[in-house]
C-alpha cells in the first residue's frame, strides 16, 4: 500500500522535474533566438552612437565609452558624405512607399469587391492567373522592366518604381482580401441593396469598414515591399533623384564611409514602418490567425 | 487535408461560428451593377496587363533563342551559380561586416584569434549570405507558425496527454499533423521567395570572390548590366522556370483547398 503510494509520488515528482527541464530549455532557446535576432540591430546602434566616423571595430565594449549623437546630427543637417541629400531621398522613399500602399489597397480592394462580393462571373479566373505570375520572382523581371519603362516614357521617374511595386503587391493583396471577405455575411450586402444602396455605397459603407483588419495587413505588406526594395529603385531611378535604400547600398563599395552617420540614417529609416506596424498591430495580429494560410 | 472531422474543425478554428453561408449560385448581374463591377476590375486589369503580363511576355520573348542556353551551359559561371542557388534555397533561406565586424571582434576579444577573411572564400561567402537571409526572414515565419500554433485548442493537447502523448510526441503526433498543410505552404512560398532573392546576395557577398557565390538573380543582373548581354541575363533567370512553375501550381491548388475549408 505505502509502496504503491510512494511510487506514484515518485512518478509525479519525475514528471514535474521533466516539465521544469522542458520549460528551462525553451527559455534558453528563446533567449538565444532573441540575441541572434537583435545582435545586428545592436551592432547598428553601437556604430551609430560612436563619435568616430570610420570606427566599426568591436573593441570589447558592450556600450560605447563616450556615446554621442554626432552621427544623428550629421544626418539631420545633411553634413556627412553620401547624406547630402538625405531628406530629399527620404521624401522619395516615403512618396514611393505611401503611394504604393494607397494604390495597392485601392485597386486591390475594388477588384476583390467586384469578384467576391458582386460575384462577377469568371472574376476568380482573373485573380488566379494573377497568383500564377508569382512563378517569376520580381528580381527576374528587372531587365524587361528597364526596357518597358523606357517605352512607357516613365524612365527616371518615381512612378516607374511605384508601378512595379503595385503590380507585385496586388496578387497577394487580392488573395488576402478574398480569404477575409468570406467571413462577412452576404446578407449584409443584400439588406443594403434592398434598402436602395448602390454598388459603390455598399463598397464604401459596408465592405471597407468591415474589411479594416485585412486592409491593414495589405497596407503593411505593400509599404514594406516598397520600403525594403533595393533592386528596382537602384536600376530605375537616376543617381541624382534616388532613395535612402539605394544610398545605403553604396556603403558596400566604400571602405571608409562615414559609418556612424550611415547607421544613424538607417535607424531613422526603419522608424516609420515600425511605427506603422505598432499602430496596426492589433489588426495585423488578428488577421495572422484568420485562415489556414496564416499569411 | 484529407484528415477528416477533427482537422476540418480545426482548420475552421474560432471563425467557424460566424462564417457566412455560401453565396447563392452566380446570378447574372443586371445592367448598372454589371457596369460597376467591370469598372471596379478595370484598374486592376490595366495594372496587371501593363506591369505584369507585358514584362513577363517580354522576358519570355527575350529568352526564347535556343542558342542563349548553349551559351549559358558553356559559361563556367553558370553551373556553380545553379549549385549556389540550390544551396541557398536548400539551407534555409548577422551580419559579418568584413573582417572588422562584430563577430570577428568577439572572436578576437574572447579567443585571441583573427576572424577569417569572410568574403575571400566561396564557402564562407555563401554561408554568410545564407545566415543573413535566415536572419532576415526567421522572425516572420516564427510569427506565422506561432499564430497557427495558438489556434490549436488546448483540449486537444489535454486529451492527447491522457492518451500518453507527452514531450516530443506531442509535437510529432498532434502539432505537426495539424499544421502540416501550413508547413507545406510556407516551405513552398519561402522557396519561391528565396530563388528570387537578389538583395541579400548582392549586398552581403556581392557574388564574390570572382563570381563564386552568385545566385541566378544576381548572375542575370550582372550579365545584363555589367556585361551588356541583356538577353543572356534574362535567359539565365528564366532557366529556373521549370522548377518554379510546378511549385506555384502546387501552391495555388493548396491555397484553393484551404480556402474551401475556411
Amino acid at each position: 500500500m505505502s509502496a504503491a503510494l510512494s511510487s506514484g509520488r515518485l512518478a509525479r515528482r519525475r514528471s514535474r522535474r521533466r516539465r521544469a527541464l522542458i520549460e528551462a530549455g525553451s527559455v534558453i532557446l528563446g533567449v538565444v533566438l532573441l540575441i541572434w535576432s537583435l545582435t545586428p540591430i545592436y551592432n547598428m546602434l553601437l556604430i551609430a552612437l560612436d563619435p568616430e566616423e570610420g570606427e566599426i571595430e568591436f573593441t570589447g565594449n558592450l556600450w560605447p565609452p563616450e556615446p554621442s549623437l554626432d552621427g544623428f546630427r550629421d544626418v539631420v543637417t545633411q553634413e556627412a558624405r553620401y547624406l547630402e541629400d538625405f531628406w530629399h531621398q527620404f521624401g522619395n522613399s516615403a512618396y514611393i512607399g505611401l503611394l504604393t500602399m494607397f494604390l495597392t489597397v485601392l485597386i486591390g480592394s475594388l477588384a476583390s469587391f467586384a469578384v467576391s462580393r458582386m460575384r462577377l462571373s469568371r472574376g476568380s479566373l482573373l485573380t488566379n492567373t494573377a497568383l500564377l505570375t508569382y512563378a517569376i520572382p520580381a528580381s527576374f523581371l528587372i531587365v524587361p522592366y528597364y526596357r518597358i519603362m523606357h517605352s512607357y516614357g516613365l524612365s527616371n521617374s518615381l512612378w516607374a518604381v511605384i508601378a512595379a511595386q503595385v503590380a507585385f503587391a496586388i496578387p497577394f493583396a487580392i488573395l488576402i482580401l478574398q480569404l477575409y471577405a468570406r467571413l462577412i455575411p452576404f446578407e449584409l450586402d443584400d439588406a443594403a441593396r434592398v434598402d436602395g444602396a448602390s454598388a459603390i455605397q455598399v463598397y464604401l459603407r459596408i465592405y471597407l469598414p468591415l474589411m479594416t483588419p485585412a486592409l491593414a495587413v495589405v497596407a503593411v505588406y505593400a509599404l514594406l515591399l516598397a520600403w525594403n526594395d533595393y533592386l528596382y529603385q537602384a536600376v530605375l531611378l537616376p543617381p541624382q533623384n534616388t532613395t535612402v535604400s539605394v544610398i545605403q547600398g553604396q556603403l558596400f563599395a566604400d571602405n571608409d564611409a562615414p559609418w556612424n552617420a550611415m547607421m544613424a540614417a538607417v535607424i531613422i529609416y526603419v522608424l516609420p514602418p515600425m511605427v506603422l506596424l505598432f499602430a496596426l498591430r492589433r489588426h495585423v495580429a488578428a488577421s495572422l490567425t484568420m485562415g489556414d494560410v496564416g499569411v | 487535408m484529407r484528415g477528416g472531422g477533427t482537422q476540418r474543425v480545426l482548420a475552421a478554428g474560432p471563425v467557424a461560428v460566424n462564417r457566412p453561408r455560401r453565396p447563392p449560385q452566380h446570378r447574372h448581374l443586371h445592367g448598372s451593377d454589371f457596369i460597376w463591377a467591370i469598372a471596379f476590375v478595370v484598374p486592376y486589369a490595366a495594372v496587371f496587363f501593363a506591369f505584369a503580363v507585358y514584362p513577363i511576355g517580354y522576358a519570355l520573348w527575350m529568352a526564347s533563342k535556343p542558342s542563349l542556353y548553349a551559351d549559358l551551359i558553356t559559361d563556367p559561371l553558370y553551373l556553380p551559380t545553379v549549385v549556389n542557388t540550390l544551396l541557398f534555397v536548400g539551407l534555409g533561406h548577422w551580419m559579418l561586416i568584413g573582417e572588422q565586424g562584430l563577430v570577428d571582434g568577439v572572436l578576437s576579444a574572447l579567443f585571441g584569434i583573427d576572424g577569417p577573411l569572410w568574403f575571400n572564400n566561396r564557402w564562407l561567402g555563401l554561408g554568410s549570405n545564407i545566415i543573413a537571409y535566415i536572419w532576415k526572414w526567421m522572425p516572420f515565419w516564427t510569427l506565422i507558425f506561432l499564430a497557427a500554433r495558438m489556434r490549436i485548442p488546448q483540449d486537444i493537447y489535454d486529451s492527447a496527454e491522457i492518451d500518453g502523448a507527452t514531450g516530443s510526441r506531442r509535437f510529432v503526433h498532434v502539432t505537426f499533423p495539424l499544421l502540416a498543410n501550413l508547413y507545406l505552404l510556407c516551405t513552398l512560398l519561402s522557396a519561391l521567395w528565396t530563388v528570387g532573392d537578389f538583395t541579400t546576395v548582392y549586398l552581403v557577398s556581392g557574388g564574390g570572390p570572382a563570381g563564386s557565390t552568385e545566385v541566378l538573380a544576381t548572375l542575370g543582373f550582372r550579365y545584363a548590366f555589367d556585361f551588356a548581354k541583356p538577353a543572356l541575363g534574362v535567359a539565365a533567370v528564366m532557366s529556373a522556370l521549370p522548377v518554379l512553375i510546378p511549385i506555384v501550381i502546387v501552391l495555388i491548388r493548396r491555397l484553393q483547398t484551404s480556402e474551401v475549408q475556411m
